[in-house]
């Protein structure tokens, strides 16, 4: 899910940084001061769920939480995806520097999916909530796939795609366990 | 505000499963053997899972330019034969956005006779002289806990400051 540096076009990979700063920015400037402490912890359980990963088909697939996210911060998500993206490129080279960008728009897009899904109010929750987190997984997958074809890569990244819908289910049914238990012990989390 | 208790409920819950060696490896760990005269390096996510098929790029002492390259085979081994004595570095990168280094130190013993460990070095010497190799690994448990808390604590001195910034603002917009 984190694209390495070296695999993106460089033009891809600067102007992401740049829509990306924007997107920082505008969500900085409208962030209530309320907020703040919410969107840092949930940067930090997003810059820890991604050590929390499990060996399936010769690779290996980890937690992404960008469907709880979208679900707790809703707009303000991204700031959050992006202080840990950074901090994992700055201290476990997970994920390259100059693709940060790419990386924090991928998964900003699952968190945002994630928010529109949730925000479904009609639908009901248990139908709602992994849903959210499946997408929050798979959109930046797809994203990625895309990116990795533009950047010239074989069919075979298809198989990646396809580890990271089995990430999906799983992070689906996470979701849906975390939903039900922020229900009962903080509900307002979720409105 | 109101909400941060049940996000740091949420927390505590993966930093918890985080911190669990049996589920967590998503970084490489690896383990290093130094058997003269050839170093070997197995890189793995866990126990069942190696790294299979991963770039090695090898870097002598001193040297920017890799001394070799290659890929690990079908079980996570990456092998080498060393020329000189001091630290070398291996760049280990899955092309799947997992990169991590190991360093291994060959020391003068390691050149000892025809390439071999000299007799007169006692079994317990070659032991100690492993145990310190593999505390040099970036994988180390140990180190990957200071990592995530140095994660951790730079994360919240930001949110801190964001935090100060927006008050001061808006005491300075109130006044």
């Amino acid at each position: 899910m984190h694209i390495a540096d070296g695999i993106i076009d460089t033009h891809i990979c600067i102007g992401a940084h740049l829509v990306s700063g924007g997107l920082l920015y505008v969500s900085g400037k409208k962030m209530p001061m309320e907020e703040i402490p919410g969107v840092g912890i949930m940067g930090a359980a997003l810059f820890v769920a991604s050590l929390v990963h499990f060996p399936f088909a010769g690779t290996s697939i980890h937690l992404g939480l960008f469907g709880i996210a979208g679900i707790v911060l809703g707009k303000n998500a991204f700031p959050a995806i992006f202080t840990a993206l950074l901090f994992q490129s700055l201290i476990f080279q997970h994920g390259g520097l100059l693709t940060l960008g790419v990386n924090a728009l991928n998964m900003g897009a699952g968190a945002y999916v994630a928010w529109l899904i949730w925000r479904m109010w009609k639908v009901p929750e248990y139908i709602r909530a992994p849903l959210a987190g499946f997408s929050g997984i798979i959109i930046p997958a797809l994203l990625m796939t895309a990116e990795f074809r533009l950047s010239g890569y074989g069919r075979g990244i298809v198989y990646l795609f396809a580890v990271y819908l089995v990430a999906a289910f799983i992070e689906s049914a996470i979701t849906f366990s975390a939903v039900k238990f922020l229900r009962r012990v903080k509900p307002e989390i979720l409105n | 505000m109101k909400n941060f208790i049940g996000r740091l409920i949420l927390l505590s819950v993966f930093a918890l499963l985080a911190f669990n060696p049996e589920i967590n490896a998503h970084r490489i760990n690896f383990e290093t053997s130094t058997e003269p005269p050839v170093i070997t390096v197995k890189a793995f996510f866990s126990r069942t899972a190696p790294l299979v098929g991963a770039m090695v790029d090898v870097y002598a002492p001193g040297d920017d330019q890799p001394y070799q390259t290659g890929r690990t085979d079908k079980a996570g081994f990456f092998a080498f034969i060393p020329d000189r004595t001091g630290e070398w570095t291996m760049r280990v990168d899955d092309e799947r956005g997992h990169v991590d280094r190991v360093t291994v130190e060959v020391a003068g013993t390691f050149f000892s006779g025809d390439n071999l460990v000299p007799e007169e070095t006692h079994p317990e010497e070659i032991q100690e002289r492993m145990v310190a190799i593999e505390k040099t690994g970036t994988g180390n448990d140990f180190q990957v806990f200071y990592r995530v808390i140095t994660g951790l604590a730079l994360i919240f001195g930001l949110t801190g400051i964001i935090y100060g910034v927006k008050a001061r603002q808006a005491m300075r917009n109130n006044s």
